[in-house]
């Protein structure tokens, strides 16, 4: 056995003096530890496998300090291979361990013919912990056995290749756990594919129920969510001739839209809310359009804004018009016991006073939303 | 629990053994696990900072220990049991806390006097301290109210009449100024001192004596220097005649109508492209019922449906 102990720290010397087992090719030793007695790699493993309590420890400590070499992965795949080795399971999680081994794309083919073809449920869920990371383990997600399909879903990347058989794991339902999971990849994910995904969700199926997209919608990022629905981004141009398949799409946008409209609606983030904000101070139609949008999201959010709303408004005031000013002062005291930060009420009340100044009419308009008259 | 099949001589104790039992299964289940907290999170479904406490615990008993990002079993599985005196302590909140003790001073309780040290006493009437800073910040409250509605004597009319939230101008029969506040003198434009019968009539084109020879209000309105509605009343006091006039500011009404006109040409522009098509295809479909063209006429009431709602504010869940 071959085993490759550069990484052998001093302090994890347990263990250490056990001689090479025989007809087991000796370690091929880094020149500092070159003076240490060899380790054999099947030995620890059996121990791991199949000893008491302070020897698998001993033997774990030392399996994760130890690199094996190429020699050593090939052992370790023989023994993955050889169906009948009880020491499957600890050989898989060594590999997957120490993982730069399948940077080797035919490696990685490897490690797929066996998640293919693997009956034992301990071996398959080890086999997805190893490919953690890869895009390839979204054919693992709706695997029969769920503590595999589990794995599969803590080890997916979020990216374009894989979004999609995320949505549809999510919107079909794999269990509790699984979907909880998901939920929280899926909110990791980066907000530039939102749009895909609502395409995505645009193409589903009548299986789908309502309960399972409104649980998809609320996890994606709401500002995207809010141009691609209640701006209408996301929905096609309208045409008199409509053919059959257009008529669908517009009639699941229609369906869809309402389900996003609503969660949006339901619990705005603190993102959204400043994103409103913005839009509505420097954008006359926007405000006019999503008037009564803003309004109620303002009302509905439970999330503390940040400071840095303040910021915004207060960028926004040079050049803004007497109006717009007004729509930021509304807004503001709408928005002003919601505001993070100690010294947000009296940063509030100077940016009033301020908008105050620019006009007596203006002065008026805010003293009369102060005063609770508009 | 896993093919390794260990047998803990001692298991996690409080706080939290189940959550910690649950952290420790998963390296028993696999003992090359890499996870940091952040991943162990999104395996368990339990908050980061609940599992760094628990991953503390752990580490403390001797079951894990932290390498680099991660951790590993320790060398001594079997751990060490936990002092459940501590950790009853340590779920006390700081109000129990206080509770404990004060039971033990007055006696209700007896506190080891080997485990009794010196700190417990100044945390004690630390937290006393505290209790008495929220009373004394509540008494403090309720008297806020009874200072500020104190009376206050000798109020300035002046300065009265100069926060008033509208223009307001007294002119004598002889068209002099009695009194008027800045407002009134800002609204029209003018110097507070100019502010008199002769200057009011150049700049309105009403002469205010009039008002005197009416006995109901003149009203009329201005759109410059700004928009103002104008009210003028004479009025026979015992010292003499005077003519009350005031000055409303009306650019929020004026800015109002504007608005409702510019929404109005928004939405004849948006019926125009949105609203003409989709009722025309209803209708065609009404006249000629086709089975084909059902599916047609339904989107085009979908549309429809959701102009309404753009512009309308109907209640979506209907």
């Amino acid at each position: 056995m071959v085993m490759d102990i550069r990484h052998l720290r001093d302090e994890t010397g347990h263990g250490r003096h056990r001689p090479p087992e025989e007809g087991v090719a000796p370690v091929a030793a880094a020149p500092a530890a070159t003076s240490e007695p060899e380790i054999d790699l099947e030995e620890l493993l059996t121990l791991l496998a199949q000893g008491d309590n302070g020897k698998q420890v001993q033997a774990a400590e030392l399996l994760r300090a130890l690199v094996p070499n190429d020699a050593g992965i090939d052992r370790l795949c023989a023994i993955i291979e050889d169906t009948a080795d009880p020491r499957r399971v600890p050989a898989l999680q060594i590999l997957g361990f120490h993982r730069r081994w399948l940077s080797s794309h035919s490696q990685l083919e490897r490690v797929l013919v066996w998640a293919r073809v693997e009956e034992d449920p301990e071996a398959a869920t080890a086999i997805a912990w190893l490919l953690r990371g890869r895009e390839v383990l979204q054919e693992l997600l709706l695997h029969p056995v769920a503590s595999v399909s589990r794995e599969a879903a803590l080890g997916l990347p979020v990216g374009e290749a894989t979004l999609e058989i995320l949505l549809d794991v999510l919107l079909v339902g794999r269990g509790s756990d699984i979907d909880r999971i998901l939920t929280q990849r899926l909110t990791s994910m980066h907000p530039s594919l939102t749009g895909r995904a609502v395409d995505h969700i645009l193409l589903g199926g009548d299986h789908v129920t309502d309960a399972a997209l409104t649980h998809v919608l609320a996890h994606l990022p709401q500002q995207q969510l809010f141009e691609l629905f209640v701006e209408g981004g996301s929905r096609g141009p309208w045409t008199a001739e409509l053919r059959a398949q257009d008529t669908e799409r517009l009639q699941r946008w229609h369906h869809v839209a309402r389900l996003a409209s609503g969660t949006l609606l339901d619990a705005p983030s603190g993102e959204l809310i400043r994103f409103l904000v913005n839009r509505s101070a420097s954008d006359d139609a926007f405000a006019r359009r999503h008037a009564v949008f803003v309004k109620a999201a303002m009302d509905n959010t439970r999330d503390v804004i940040g400071p840095e709303m303040l910021d915004d408004l207060e960028r926004l005031t040079s050049n803004a018009t007497e109006d717009r000013l007004e729509r930021m002062a509304r807004m503001l005291m709408d928005l002003s016991d919601k505001i993070a930060g100690g010294e947000s009420h009296s940063h509030v009340a100077d940016l009033l006073e301020k908008w105050k100044s620019r006009s007596p009419a203006l002065k008026l308009k805010i003293f009369h939303l102060q005063q609770g008259l508009k | 629990m896993s093919m390794y099949g260990w047998d803990l001589p001692v298991v996690p104790g409080p706080p939290k053994a189940d959550l910690q039992f649950r952290v420790l299964e998963e390296w028993l289940t696999n003992p090359f696990l890499d996870d940091d907290v952040t991943a162990l999170s999104l395996r368990l479904g339990d908050p980061v900072a609940v599992l760094e406490e628990a991953l503390k615990t752990l580490c403390g008993n001797g079951f894990l220990r932290a390498t680099g990002t991660g951790f590993m079993l320790a060398l001594d599985l079997g751990g060490s049991l936990p002092a459940l005196d501590d950790d009853t302590q340590a779920e006390l909140d700081p109000h129990e806390k206080a509770a404990v003790q004060l039971a033990s001073l007055s006696g209700a309780i007896a506190i080891d006097p080997a485990t009794e040290t010196d700190d417990d006493g100044e945390d004690f009437l630390d937290l006393l301290a505290a209790h008495n800073r929220g009373a004394a910040v509540a008494r403090e409250i309720e008297s806020a109210p009874t200072e500020l509605s104190s009376p206050t004597d000798g109020v300035d009319q002046f300065q009265l009449i100069e926060k008033l939230p509208f223009g307001m101008v007294v002119l004598l029969p002889t068209g002099a100024r009695q009194m008027a506040n800045r407002q009134a003198a800002d609204m029209l434009g003018v110097a507070p001192e100019q502010l008199d019968g002769a200057t009011f009539e150049m700049l309105t084109g009403v002469n205010p004596l009039a008002a005197l020879e009416t006995a109901t209000p003149l009203s009329f309105s201005l759109t410059a220097p700004r928009p103002l509605e104008v009210t003028l009343q004479g009025h026979r006091l015992p010292s003499g005649s005077v003519i009350l006039i005031l000055l409303r500011d009306v650019s929020l009404l004026e800015e109002v109508s504007k608005i409702q006109a510019e929404v109005q040409e928004e939405l004849f522009q948006r019926l125009k492209t949105d609203m003409v098509d989709p009722l025309a295809m209803v209708e065609h479909f009404l006249e000629a019922p086709d089975a084909d063209k059902l599916v047609q006429a339904r989107i085009a009431m979908e549309q429809i449906n959701w102009f309404l709602q753009e512009f309308f504010l109907l209640d979506k869940q209907n």
